[in-house]
C-alpha cells in the first residue's frame, strides 16, 4: 500500500496499463487448446524442457494459425488414451486409424507416414522380396507392435527366427543388437530408427536400412476427441489450415528441419503384399 | 561410593562369603562368556549361511533375466535387476562387467571398511544361432558389517541379562549360604572371642532349628565342646605348672641379675681396659657387625659418630678406605684377613702422612674364629723420627768431618768412617776408651796458644761447649790440623748424657792460608824493594866509601916510609872502621827486618806488646809510600800485650797502610795509625761480637781521607781477590789477610767508611792474660860451663870467627865444616855434646840431614840452625831446636846458644 502512494509509481503504472490496452490483439491467442501426445522421436519428444518434434511442431503451427495456443504433455501411451478418452484434452497425437480409434477420435488428415522397414548392417548385403526371403536371418522385433500383417503373420508362421523385445526403448535395443551382431535384420519405423542413429552417431553409423518397405504404408494423425466441445468442426478447421500450410510449404520445412522423409502417398514401388 | 563402601564392609566383616560371592560371579561370568561366545558363534555361522543361500540364489532368479536384458541392451531391465539384488539384506555393491572388464552396469557402492564377500556369476546367452555368448561377469559384494553389528547388540543383550542372571542367583546363593553356615560360623567366632580360659562353663551353642540328624555344624558344635572340657581340664593342669615354673623363673632372675651384675663389672673392666689403650680397637664378627671398639679407634681413624652408630664393618671400611694411600691394597688384605685365621702385622699409609701399624687377629670363642680384632697404633712419629735418625745416620756416615759420640761416662760409642779415615784409627781401635783420650796427645795452633787439653776437659765438665783449632797425631805418627767442635748433648732432665765432637780437617787449608799469606808477602817485598834499594845502597856507599878510605889509608901507609904527618891517625881510622860498623849494623837490621817480614810463619807466637812493632813498620812504609802521603802515627808503646808475632803486626799494619795510601793516592794527605789499650767500660762502642765485660781490647786504627768506600763494597771488603784496583795492581788479598790474621787473633774488625770522606779501620785485638814473654827478646841468661858445641859450617870465616866467640866464653867447641865428616864423629860420642849448631845449607850432607840423623841417636838433643834465608825451617817441625838468621852478631849468637842450653 505504501508504493501506491508513491507519484511516480503511479505514473509508471499508468503507462503499463495502456501499453497493454494497445498491444495487437490476437483474438484466441489465450484461448488454450491442450494436447495430450507420447514420447515418439522424431515425431514427438522432450528437447530442453520442450515438447518439439515434426508432428508436434506441424500441430503447434496449425493450431496457432486456427487461433488457438496449443498446450502440449507427453504422457505415456495408455494414459494419454485415457486422457483424451475422458476429454481432458482436445485431442491425441501422434495415431494411426483403426476402428476402435475412429469411434473416440475424429482423425484429421495425415501429419506424416509410417514406413516400416528392415535395417541391416552395412556391410551386409541382404535384401528381400517375400517374407520367405528371411529364413536365413534373426529379425528382432517388437512385442506388441502393430506390425504389417504380412509380418506379423511371418511371425506367428516362424518364417524367420525372431528376437522380441518388450521395453519402452526397444528401436535403440534392435539397432544395437544389429551393431552387435546379435541380429541380423530388425523391423523398425524409417524415420524413428533414422532419428536414433543420428543421435547415437557414429555409434550406429555402421547401420542402414533395405529400401523397402514391409506392408502398406500407414499415416500418422492427430484425433480430435469426440468429448471436446465442437470437436467435429475443430477438425474441419484444422484440417483447413494443415492443407493451407501444407501448400504454402510449411509441412516440407518442418520434414526438413528434422531430417523425416517427406510426406509421400503410398507407393506401390516400396509396397508389399 | 556407597556400592563400593558396602562390598569394602563386606570384605572385611564376612570375608568368607565375600570370597563365596566374588567365586560364584567369577565362575558364572566364565559360564556365561563361554556360553555366549558359543550362542554368538551359531548365530554367526546361521547368518553367513543365510547370505551364502541367498548368493545361492542369484543364478536361478537374476542370472536369466540380467543375460537377457544384456543381450538386449535393456539398461532398464538390467538396472532393475541389478537394484533388486543391491536391496537384497547385506549386499553392498552389485556390479556387471564386460568380457573385456569394462564396467556395464553397477549399483550400490564398495564399502570402505568392514569385512566383505564377494562372489562373480559369469552372464551368458544361447543364441537363436545355436551358440553359447558370454556377455559378461556379475559381481555381488556382500557386507558383513549388519552382520557384525547384530553380532554386538546380541553381545550386549547376552551379557546383560545373563549378568541380571548371575548377580540374582549370586545374591540368592549368597543369602543361603549366609542363613545356613555364615551367621553360624560367626556365632562361634564371637564364642571363640569371647571365651577365655577362665570363663570356659559356657558352652557354644547356635540358634537353628534342632536338625533330626545332625549335620556338620553339629558336629563342629559338638567338637568344640568337647574341646573346651579338654581345655578346662588343662588349664587347671597349665596352672599348677605354671607355679612350678613361676618358682622356677624366680631362682633363675636372681642367678640372671647376679650374673649380669658381674658381668657389668666385667664389661666396664674391659671397657676401661680397652679405653685406656693407646691403640685403637675395633671387633667385627663374622658377619659384619662392629661388636666393640674404643674411642682411640674412632679418634685415629676420624669416623663420625653417624658412621658408628650403623656398626656395620662395611660402612666403617667405605669410610676409611678413603683416607689411605692405597685403598685397594688395604681393603684386599682385610678381606684376605676375613676369610682366614691368620694373624697380620701391616703399616697403613694414609694421605695425609699418618702412619698406623695394624694387627689383626681372628676372635676366638671356643677354639672357633667368631670375628676378628682390629688394633691400630699411630706410628707416625715413630717413622719419622726413624727416617730423621736414618738421615742423620747417613749424613753422619757420609759426613767429611770427623765424628765421634760418647756415651755420660766419656767412653766413646761412635766415630764415623771419616774419624777413621782421617786418625787413621779404626772403630774398633777407639770405641769404648775414654773420649777425653783423643786430645791426650794434641798440640795448640798458633793462634791457640792455651792449655788446651786442660781447656777442653774444664769447658766439657762446665757443660759448655769447647771450638777451637788443635793439631793431633793420627795413628801413623803424622801431624793434622782440625777444627773441632765439641759439644755436650743432655737429655730431657738437663743432664749430659753424651759429649759429640765434630771436627774438621783443616791442615790443607791452613798451609794454604799459610801459602797465601806468603805470596801476599812477597808481593809486599816486591812493592817494599823499591823504596828500600835507596836506604840500602846509601848504607853499602856509606860501607863502601869509609872502607875504601881505610884501605886507601892503610895502604899509603904502609907504603910510606916513615909516615907522613897527615896520614889519619888509628883514632881517626877506629872511627871510620866504627862507622861502617854502625853503618852495617843499620843495613844488617834493615835486611834483618825484611827478612822478619818474608819469613813463613816461623816465628813462634808470644806476648808481646804491638807498639814498637808497629812503629816499626811505620817506619818500613815511610820509604814505601809517595811523599803526598804523610804518616802521623799515635802509637802507645804500653798498650797491650797480645799474643802474636812482629812479622803478624807488620803483615797487619802494612796491607791496612797500603790499602789506605791506595785509597789517598790522588788527593794525598794524612794517614793516621793509633794504637791503643780500650777498657770496654769506656765510652767506645766496640763491634757487635766483642762483648762487654770481656778482656780489655788493643785498638789499632788505620784512617784515611782517600775515596772511601761504597756500601756494596763494605760487603764483600774481606773476600779474598776482591778488590776495586785496576788489573795488575792489586791481588784483592791484603783486607782477606788482614780479616784471616785478626780473627785467628781471637779480634774483631770494624770498618767506617763514607764516601770521598775517607775509611777508618779499627783493629780489636784481645789482650792476653798470660805475661809477657816477648819472642824477640827470648833470652834466658846463661852460665857457660864448658859445655861442648859441636860447630858445623862450610864458611871457613864465619866458623872461625864463631869459634873464637865460643872458646872466648869457656865453650868447648868442636868446629867441622864438613857435615858428613861432623856426623861421623857424634856418632862416635853421641852424648858428649851439649849442643849442635849448624848451617842450614851445605852442599852434600845438609845441616837438615845431619839435625835427623842425629836426632836418631839423640832424640832431645838442642840444636841451634844458622840460616841465611830466614824461616825454612818449621819450627815446630824438629823439637829443642832454635834457628837463628845470617848476619849474626856476636852477641846475638851468644845469646841463642845460651837459650837453647837453657832448654835442656
Amino acid at each position: 500500500m505504501g508504493c501506491l502512494s508513491f507519484p511516480i509509481f503511479h505514473k509508471y503504472f499508468a503507462f503499463f496499463f495502456l501499453l497493454l490496452l494497445f498491444l495487437p490483439h490476437h483474438g484466441e491467442a489465450d484461448n488454450p487448446l491442450p494436447f495430450a501426445t507420447v514420447q515418439f522421436p522424431p515425431f514427438t519428444y522432450m528437447q530442453d524442457g520442450k515438447v518439439t518434434g515434426v508432428a508436434t511442431e506441424i500441430v503447434r503451427t496449425v493450431v496457432e494459425r486456427m487461433g488457438y495456443t496449443p498446450q502440449f504433455e507427453i504422457y505415456p501411451t495408455k494414459r494419454a488414451k485415457n486422457m483424451a478418452k475422458t476429454g481432458r484434452v482436445a485431442g491425441l497425437f501422434t495415431i494411426t486409424k483403426n476402428a476402435e480409434r475412429q469411434a473416440m477420435f475424429h482423425f484429421s488428415r495425415p501429419l506424416a507416414v509410417i514406413q516400416d522397414v528392415f535395417f541391416k548392417n552395412k556391410k551386409r548385403a541382404i535384401d528381400w522380396t517375400h517374407m520367405g526371403d528371411l529364413k536365413p536371418y534373426i529379425v528382432g522385433a517388437t512385442d506388441g507392435y502393430n506390425y504389417a500383417p504380412v509380418f506379423l503373420k511371418a511371425l506367428r508362421d516362424r518364417v524367420f527366427r525372431a528376437e522380441m523385445i518388450a521395453s519402452h526403448t526397444p528401436e535403440l535395443q534392435h539397432l544395437r543388437k544389429l551393431a552387435s551382431g546379435r541380429i541380423d535384420l530388425a523391423i523398425c519405423e524409417i524415420n524413428v530408427c533414422n532419428h536414433i542413429i543420428r543421435q547415437w552417431a557414429p555409434t550406429l553409423d555402421s547401420i542402414d536400412f533395405i529400401q523397402r518397405y514391409i506392408g502398406p504404408v500407414r499415416t500418422f494423425h492427430i484425433g480430435f476427441t469426440r468429448q471436446w466441445p465442437d470437436a467435429e468442426q475443430l477438425v474441419k478447421r484444422f484440417n483447413q489450415e494443415l492443407e493451407k500450410f501444407r501448400r504454402e510449404g510449411g509441412l516440407k520445412r518442418i520434414y526438413k528441419a528434422f531430417g523425416v522423409l517427406e510426406f509421400q502417398s503410398p507407393n506401390a514401388h516400396l509396397m508389399t503384399n | 561410593m556407597k556400592p563400593w563402601t558396602n562390598i569394602s564392609r563386606l570384605k572385611d566383616e564376612r570375608p568368607l562369603a565375600f570370597s563365596l560371592l566374588v567365586k560364584i560371579l567369577l565362575f558364572s561370568s566364565l559360564i556365561t562368556v563361554l556360553s555366549a561366545s558359543l550362542q554368538l558363534y551359531l548365530d554367526y555361522r546361521t547368518d553367513l549361511s543365510q547370505i551364502h543361500a541367498r548368493l545361492d540364489e542369484i543364478p536361478s532368479s537374476h542370472l536369466d533375466a540380467l543375460a537377457r536384458g544384456l543381450w538386449n541392451y535393456n539398461n532398464t531391465q538390467i538396472d532393475t535387476l541389478l537394484g533388486g539384488l543391491h536391496r537384497l539384506p547385506d549386499m553392498a555393491m552389485v556390479t556387471i562387467s564386460s568380457p573385456q572388464g569394462q564396467v556395464i552396469a553397477q549399483s550400490g557402492q564398495r564399502p570402505s571398511k568392514g569385512q566383505l564377500l564377494e562372489r562373480r556369476y559369469m552372464l551368458t546367452h544361447s543364441s537363436l544361432r545355436g551358440d553359447q555368448v558370454k556377455l559378461g561377469t556379475l559381481l555381488v559384494t556382500v557386507s558383513l558389517e549388519r552382520v557384525h553389528r547384530r553380532l554386538f547388540s546380541r553381545i550386549l543383550v547376552i551379557l546383560g541379562s545373563q549378568g541380571v542372571k548371575t548377580f540374582l542367583v549370586s545374591g540368592f546363593i549368597l543369602l543361603l549360604f549366609h542363613n545356613l553356615v555364615t551367621r553360624h560360623l560367626r556365632t562361634m567366632a564371637t564364642w571363640a572371642a569371647r571365651t577365655d580360659l577362665d570363663q570356659l562353663n559356657q558352652p557354644l551353642q547356635l540358634s537353628r532349628p534342632s536338625a533330626s540328624k545332625p549335620d556338620e555344624l553339629s558336629r563342629v558344635t559338638d567338637a568344640v565342646n568337647q574341646m573346651r572340657h579338654r581345655i578346662q581340664h588343662a588349664v587347671v593342669a597349665l596352672q599348677a605348672r605354671e607355679a612350678q615354673v613361676q618358682e622356677m623363673n624366680d631362682v633363675l632372675e636372681r642367678r640372671v641379675r647376679e650374673r649380669s651384675a658381674k658381668l657389668e663389672q666385667e664389661e666396664a673392666l674391659l671397657r676401661a681396659t680397652l679405653e685406656s689403650s693407646r691403640e685403637g680397637v675395633l671387633v667385627v664378627d663374622d658377619a659384619g657387625w662392629v661388636r666393640t671398639f674404643n674411642t682411640q679407634f674412632a679418634r685415629m681413624w676420624r669416623i663420625p659418630s653417624h658412621i658408628l652408630r650403623k656398626r656395620n664393618e662395611a660402612t666403617l671400611l667405605s669410610f676409611a678406605v678413603d683416607q689411605l694411600r692405597d685403598p685397594e691394597t688395604f681393603r684386599n688384605k682385610v678381606e684376605k684377613l676375613y676369610h682366614s685365621g691368620d694373624k697380620s702385622l701391616d703399616i697403613i699409609e694414609f694421605r695425609d702422612g699418618r702412619i698406623f701399624e695394624r694387627f689383626s687377629a681372628p676372635l676366638l670363642h671356643k677354639g672357633k674364629i667368631t670375628g676378628r680384632v682390629w688394633t691400630f697404633l699411630d706410628i707416625t712419629d715413630r717413622i719419622q723420627t726413624e727416617d730423621m735418625l736414618k738421615k742423620l745416620g747417613a749424613a753422619v756416615q757420609q759426613a767429611s768431618d770427623m765424628i765421634s759420640i760418647s756415651n755420660r761416662h766419656g767412653h766413646i760409642q761412635y766415630v764415623n768412617p771419616a774419624f777413621e779415615t782421617i786418625s787413621g784409627y779404626s772403630a774398633n781401635d777407639v770405641i769404648g776408651q775414654a773420649f777425653l783420650e783423643l786430645f791426650d796427645d794434641i798440640k795448640p795452633t798458633q793462634a791457640n796458644h792455651h792449655q788446651v787439653d786442660e781447656n777442653i776437659e774444664e769447658t766439657l765438665t762446665r757443660g759448655l761447649t769447647w771450638h777451637g783449632r788443635i793439631i793431633r797425631r793420627a795413628r801413623s805418627g803424622h801431624e793434622y790440623e782440625t777444627d773441632t767442635h765439641l759439644s755436650p748433648v743432655r737429655d730431657e732432665q738437663g743432664r749430659i748424657c753424651r759429649t759429640i765432637e765434630v771436627s774438621r780437617d783443616v791442615t790443607r787449608e791452613t798451609e794454604l792460608e799459610n801459602q797465601l799469606r806468603q805470596a801476599h808477602k812477597l808481593e809486599a817485598i816486591g812493592t817494599l824493594a823499591g823504596g828500600i834499594a835507596h836506604d840500602f845502597n846509601n848504607i853499602l856507599a856509606i860501607i863502601m866509601g869509609h872502607a875504601d878510605m881505610t884501605i886507601h889509608e892503610l895502604k899509603e901507609l904502609m907504603e910510606q916510609e916513615p909516615p907522613q904527618e897527615d896520614i889519619l891517625n888509628p883514632q881517626d881510622m877506629l872511627k871510620m872502621i866504627q862507622v861502617i860498623h854502625e853503618t852495617s849494623k843499620r843495613g844488617a837490621e834493615l835486611v834483618r827486618q825484611l827478612l822478619t817480614f818474608s819469613r813463613h810463619s816461623d816465628e813462634q807466637s808470644g806476648m808481646l806488646f804491638p807498639g814498637p812493632h808497629i812503629q816499626e813498620a811505620i817506619h818500613l812504609m815511610g820509604s814505601v809510600l809517595p811523599r803526598e802521603i804523610n804518616i802521623v802515627a799515635d802509637i802507645d808503646n804500653k798498650a797491650g800485650p797480645v799474643f802474636s808475632t812482629p812479622n803478624t803486626l807488620h803483615q797487619l799494619l802494612m796491607n791496612l797502610v797500603n790499602n789506605s795510601a791506595h785509597a789517598m793516592a790522588a788527593s794525598g794527605g794524612e794517614l793516621h795509625v793509633r794504637l791503643h789499650q780500650i777498657d770496654l767500660t769506656s765510652d767506645i762502642d766496640p763491634p757487635p761480637l766483642i762483648q762487654p765485660g770481656a778482656h780489655p781490647y788493643v785498638l789499632l786504627e788505620v784512617s784515611d781521607s782517600g775515596h772511601g768506600i761504597s756500601e756494596a763494597d763494605q760487603v764483600r771488603l774481606f773476600d779474598p781477590f776482591f778488590t776495586t784496583k785496576p788489573v795488575n795492581q792489586g791481588t784483592g788479598l791484603g783486607l782477606s789477610i788482614v780479616h784471616g790474621i785478626v780473627e785467628k787473633l781471637g779480634g774483631q774488625i770494624d770498618v767506617k767508611s763514607l764516601p770521598n770522606q775517607g775509611s777508618c779501620f779499627s783493629l780489636w785485638l784481645p789482650i792476653s792474660e798470660g805475661e809477657h814473654n816477648p819472642v824477640s827478646t827470648l833470652v834466658k841468661h846463661h852460665t857457660p860451663n864448658h859445655e861442648r858445641i859441636m860447630l858445623v859450617e862450610d864458611e871457613l870465616h864465619l866458623i872461625s870467627i864463631m869459634t873464637r866467640t865460643l872458646r872466648d866464653q869457656d865453650y868447648i867447641v868442636e868446629s867441622f865444616t864438613d857435615s858428613m865428616q861432623a856426623w861421623h864423629h857424634f856418632q862416635k860420642q853421641p852424648d858428649s855434646y851439649d849442643l849442635l849448631v849448624t848451617g842450614q845449607s851445605m852442599p852434600g850432607f845438609t845441616g837438615l840431614k845431619l839435625i835427623e840423623h842425629i836426632r836418631t841417636l839423640r832424640p832431645k838433643m838442642p840444636i841451634m840452625v844458622i840460616s841465611g834465608y830466614g824461616a825454612t825451617i818449621e819450627v815446630g817441625e824438629l823439637s829443642n831446636m832454635r834457628v837463628i838468621s845470617k848476619p849474626i852478631s856476636a852477641q846475638q849468637l851468644l845469646a841463642k846458644v845460651a837459650t837453647s842450653l837453657n832448654d835442656t
